[in-house]
């Protein structure tokens, strides 16, 4: 089947301005489904975490791993660095840990000559994929160093702007039960995230997988199937992929849902929420919904792409009042309700 | 998607011809992508269906959902025509349905289905994902400047894609008259549905009420044309005097406005009737009945001319025969003025023959003449002398005058004709739009009906019904009708005397009744019209009270619905006067005074014979009222013709005058045949209404089993 990419077929102006190869959707499909692969090799379950992970690498955006330790979150970051072919990077989080570690310094150096001049040092920021673990447990000061980077892909040291290499994809994981001695990200903080993905505890069938994956032989490895110019390719192609406007418009229904002062907010909404989601969830849906239909095998996005990444897109972005947190209501199940009361349709 | 490559291939066999022009749904630029022709008929197609079921489907919606309005105007229309007096058409209930179906036509007609609404339906239905909607919007955004090169913003695999999908699922495109009605549209149906229901089938008193309004409308129209057709029947009718005719026509001239009101009201309508009876009736006071005299005299008259024409040698004058036949148009007064002038013009010629057979034929007519019209048989009896002794020149001068007398006498007699047709044409209008949709009260309100003795009525056989002399006999009957019931033979007196109009027109002593009014009311008063009638006199049938019925044997029967109970007169007396048609509309009951039985315990097998015809004293004659001296009884009614049998077995006891019994009886059995007769002759040389005459007939028919 002859589909191709209206961008490299029609050669339109988008393409010719950006450097990135050429990719057709069924190369994008298939490109998806190596990494998935070999992701699945090394991690047992967890498709749908895998999935969204996926998503969020080729939308460029970052993700927020939320999960009790054990359940794999590093391993799933290091073995998505494995699969792809480019640099990675982990900082482990604690409480000492300085923006400075993170981004880089400058430091004195000395030429041939003698003379004496500041170099930056980049730190590990400066990589394509970044595995920010337990980064609930640096201080907010260092957390926000990370905020330019996640945000614009660039640092800012002493007046100088760097860039950072492309793709950057920032993975973060944080352990919800363990609060004492942890500096909650704050909402800004938590709003350039474009996805937080809570990791499930295994099924019984995928403990047993685990262990015998992980105590007989040698520990499976991810090999690279994809470079980073291929990620680049599939961000730009998913960024081609077109949505009609009553689409969007669901959407943006969704994000207006989220929020308790809005006509469209459930009962729920209005009950337990302090506040909505940003205009970075609907361009966090927007997006994700593009490459989940990618992923899909279409070439236009549906009300169901939006729904399934409206959850992991909004869930960090509202903020839930003092009622919801008292009776333990959490966020999925608001967010529920706002999927199952919004229609489709523009309701007149 | 490598699966769709083999479906892809078929999509693109030539079996299906693209229609390029025929719905361009998609746009221009979008079909001449390369590849993207046949694809674009799969959407066209799709998205016609599309169009067509969506446009079904919002009709189907508009029409449950306002259904129930033309529904529930048509109830509350059928609802006003049945539960209130309006006059209302039934149309209209057809029209409420039309016109919702005329603003389901508009709403099909101009509420267009977009290209995004069919796009969005084919989405929605066959789970396309939004593959249309996009693909459509994309195709839009496309400008037209570019149409000249590649579009850009398009995807040729969305355009595939769609249209693959679209021809995959497109089995699944539910049926285009398919719609589910909501809850509340079946509820609002089914309510208005028994609304309607309700309206139609709930039973109210109106119905007999309009029924009855209908009847009279449709009895009235016809009346309206029977008085046109009199109308102009009385312009073309010869020998009527202009003012009489322009006074009848005037007369019916306001009936018929009268009529012709708008707001139709019974009583109104049978006072006008009765009020142009009255009027016509003045100008009349002859029936056609009182001319027979004449008739027969006019008659003898042609004969006489014919026969003098035909018998005699004719002379130099006679140059043709005399034959009435050559004056059709005349009636036979006007025959016998012409014979009378022809007689007189050959007088002088006549021969012995002639004279012989003139002058018998002028004695003849002069007394047949004699009771109604003594100048005209003096004349004639002067021109039969003045043959006898050859005087021509008189014998001319006294025919001509017989002759103007015949047609004096012609006119008066068209006059009474006429008057007489017109009041049995308005007496029968009066009877049947007293009787208009009225079945369970007509008879009552005509009067025409005796109280008992219905054909098939067991009514009279009255228990006890042994009615001597002033007993009381009681009777239980068992009828069809109101509960009307007599316990004795008194049927002429009693309809007589319930026929209140005549009452009204002449104005006669006796019988005056409401029975008519109350006759449908489960009790008659005929009975006591039969008593009054027996207590009163013939009214103007002469004989001035001559027969005095004294007591009658009082009756009671017991209807279905009503106890009658009356004193039964004489059978005959004044029943007459009832079916008299105009001259003695009184039906007085008069009676002759005895009890259907008297004394006779033998169960009614001896009645009242009146006694000897020839006696025209009324002051004295104890018989019937209809035998009063010719002067002074009136034309039309039964009456004296009722009781001429009076040989036989007729025993004569004595004839005492009024008030007391009459003495002549005989054997039920022996007169009633000879009773059955004369009725019936006299029903023949009348006017008598059908109904009344059947009424008679079926009266006799009873009492001779």
């Amino acid at each position: 089947m002859a589909i191709t990419n209206p961008s490299v077929t029609t050669a339109s102006d988008v393409s010719r301005e950006t450097a990135v190869a050429d990719l057709t959707a069924d190369q994008f499909r298939d490109k998806a489904l190596r990494i998935e692969n070999e992701l699945g090799k090394v991690i047992v379950g967890q498709r749908t975490l895998m999935h969204q992970v996926l998503v969020c690498l080729i939308a460029g955006g970052n993700a927020l791993l939320e999960g009790v330790p054990g359940l794999g979150k590093t391993v799933l970051v290091r073995t998505l660095a494995d699969a792809i072919d480019c640099q990675f990077s982990r900082i482990q989080f604690t409480p000492d840990l300085m923006p400075a570690d993170i981004i880089g310094t400058n430091i004195l150096i000395e030429d041939e000559t003698g003379g004496k001049r500041f170099q930056f040092q980049e730190g590990p920021v400066f990589a394509n994929l970044l595995l920010a673990d337990e980064i609930n447990r640096a201080t907010p000061k260092t957390q926000s160093a990370l905020l330019e980077a996640m945000q614009e892909g660039t640092v800012s040291v002493a007046r100088t702007v760097y860039k950072l290499p492309k793709p950057f994809f920032v993975l973060a994981t944080q352990n919800p039960l363990e609060m004492e001695g942890t500096y909650p990200l704050p909402e800004a903080q938590l709003d350039r995230f474009l996805f937080k993905l809570n990791v499930s505890f295994p099924s019984t069938a995928e403990l047993i997988a685990i262990s015998d994956r992980t105590t007989s032989g040698d520990d499976p490895k991810a090999g690279k199937v994809v470079s980073a110019s291929d990620i680049q390719a599939m961000q730009h192609l998913a960024r081609q992929t077109p949505i009609a406007t009553h689409v969007t418009a669901y959407a943006v229904r969704l994000l207006q849902a989220s929020h308790a002062d809005n006509p469209l907010a459930s009962t729920m909404v209005k009950k337990y929420v302090r506040y909505g989601g940003s205009p970075r969830a609907l361009q966090a849906m927007i997006l994700a919904g593009k490459i989940v239909a990618l992923l899909d095998g279409r070439y236009n996005v549906a009300f169901r792409d939006i729904r399934a990444a409206a959850l992991p897109a909004l869930r960090h972005r509202i903020i839930l009042n003092f009622d919801a947190e008292a009776e333990g209501v959490e966020p999925d199940a608001i967010l529920a309700s706002i999927i199952d009361e919004t229609p489709e349709e523009e309701t007149r | 998607m490598e699966a769709r490559t083999s479906t892809d291939t078929e999509l693109n066999q030539p079996q299906t011809v693209p229609e390029r022009n025929a719905m361009p749904l998609l746009p221009v630029e979008l079909r001449n992508t390369s590849g993207g022709e046949k694809a674009a008929f799969q959407i066209d197609r799709a998205m016609q269906a599309a169009r067509t079921r969506i446009a079904r489907r919002r009709t189907l919606r508009v029409a449950a959902s306002t259904l129930p309005v033309p529904i529930a105007a048509a109830a509350l229309w059928v609802a006003l025509s049945r539960f209130t007096l309006l006059e209302l058409p039934r149309w209209p209930v057809f029209l409420f349905v039309l016109l919702w179906l005329v603003m389901l036509l508009i709403v099909s007609r101009t509420h267009k289905v977009t290209t995004s609404q069919s796009a969005r339906y084919l989405d929605r239905t066959l789970s396309l994902d939004e593959r249309l909607t996009t693909l459509l919007e994309l195709a839009r955004q496309t400008p037209v400047r570019r149409l000249s090169r590649p579009v850009s913003r398009v995807p040729m695999g969305l355009l595939e894609d769609t249209a693959f999908e679209l021809k995959a699922r497109s089995v699944s495109l539910p049926s285009a008259w398919h719609y589910r009605f909501k809850r509340w549209q079946s509820v609002a149906i089914g309510a208005a549905l028994l609304l309607l229901f309700s309206a139609m089938v709930i039973p109210t008193g109106l119905d007999a009420v309009r029924a009855e309004r209908q009847a009279l409308r449709r009895t009235v129209d016809t009346e309206l044309v029977k008085i046109a057709d009199l109308r102009a029947e009385l312009v073309t009718k010869p020998g009527l005097s202009d003012n009489d005719r322009a006074a009848m026509q005037q007369e019916l001239d306001q009936l018929t406005e009268a009529l012709s009101a708008p707001e139709l009201e019974r009583s109104s309508l049978l006072a006008a009737l009765s009020d142009a009876q009255q009027k016509l009736q003045s100008l009349s006071s002859m029936s056609s009945a009182d001319f027979n005299s004449i008739l027969t005299a006019a008659r003898t008259m042609q004969s006489a001319a014919l026969d003098a024409s035909r018998t005699g040698v004719s002379g130099p004058e006679d140059t043709s025969d005399w034959n009435p036949a050559d004056y059709p148009d005349l009636s036979d007064l006007g025959k016998a003025a012409k014979a009378s002038d022809v007689i007189g013009a050959k007088a002088k010629s006549f021969t012995s023959a002639q004279i012989r057979s003139t002058i018998p034929y002028l004695e003849r007519a002069s007394t047949q003449a004699a009771p109604e019209d003594t100048e005209l048989a003096q004349d004639l009896l002067d021109a039969s002398k003045s043959v006898s002794i050859k005087d021509a020149e008189k014998t001319a001068l006294t025919l001509k005058d017989a002759s103007q007398r015949f047609l004096d006498a012609d006119q008066r007699y068209q006059l009474a004709q006429s008057v007489e047709r017109i009041m049995a044409s308005l007496d029968e209008g009066r009877q049947t739009v007293a009787e208009a949709g009225t079945k369970a009260v007509k008879k009552g309100q005509v009067g025409f009906r005796r109280p008992g003795g219905l054909p098939g009525d067991p009514a009279p056989t009255g228990q006890g019904a042994n009615p001597a002399n002033d007993a009381q006999a009681s009777g239980t009957a068992t009828q069809d009708d109101q509960g009307i019931s007599l316990g004795g033979p008194s049927a002429l007196g009693a309809t007589g005397a319930n026929s209140p109009d005549y009452a009204g027109l002449k104005n006669s002593s006796g019988g005056s009744s409401s029975g008519g009014q109350t006759g449908s009311q489960g009790g008659s008063q005929g009975g006591t019209q039969g008593a009054t009638g027996s207590t009163q006199q013939g009214g103007t049938n002469g004989s001035a009270g001559t027969n005095q019925p004294g007591t009658g044997s009082s009756g009671t029967g017991d209807g279905s619905q009503g106890t009658f109970s009356g004193q039964v007169s004489g059978p005959m007396g004044g029943g007459s006067g009832a079916i008299s048609q105009v001259p003695n509309p009184a039906g007085q009951g008069v009676s002759d005074g005895s009890s259907p039985v008297a004394s006779d315990p033998a169960q009614n097998d001896s009645v009242f014979v009146p006694s000897a015809q020839s006696d025209n004293s009324g002051a004295t004659n104890g018989g019937v009222p209809g035998q009063a001296a010719p002067e002074q009884q009136k034309p039309g009614g039964i009456e004296g013709r009722t009781s001429d049998g009076g040989d036989g077995s007729t025993q004569v006891l004595q004839n005492t005058g009024s008030g007391t019994h009459n003495d002549i009886r005989t054997p039920y059995k022996e007169v009633i045949g000879q009773y059955a007769q004369e009725a019936t002759q006299a029903l023949e040389r009348v006017y008598v209404p059908a109904d009344a005459k059947e009424y008679v007939k079926d009266y006799f028919s009873q009492l001779g089993k």
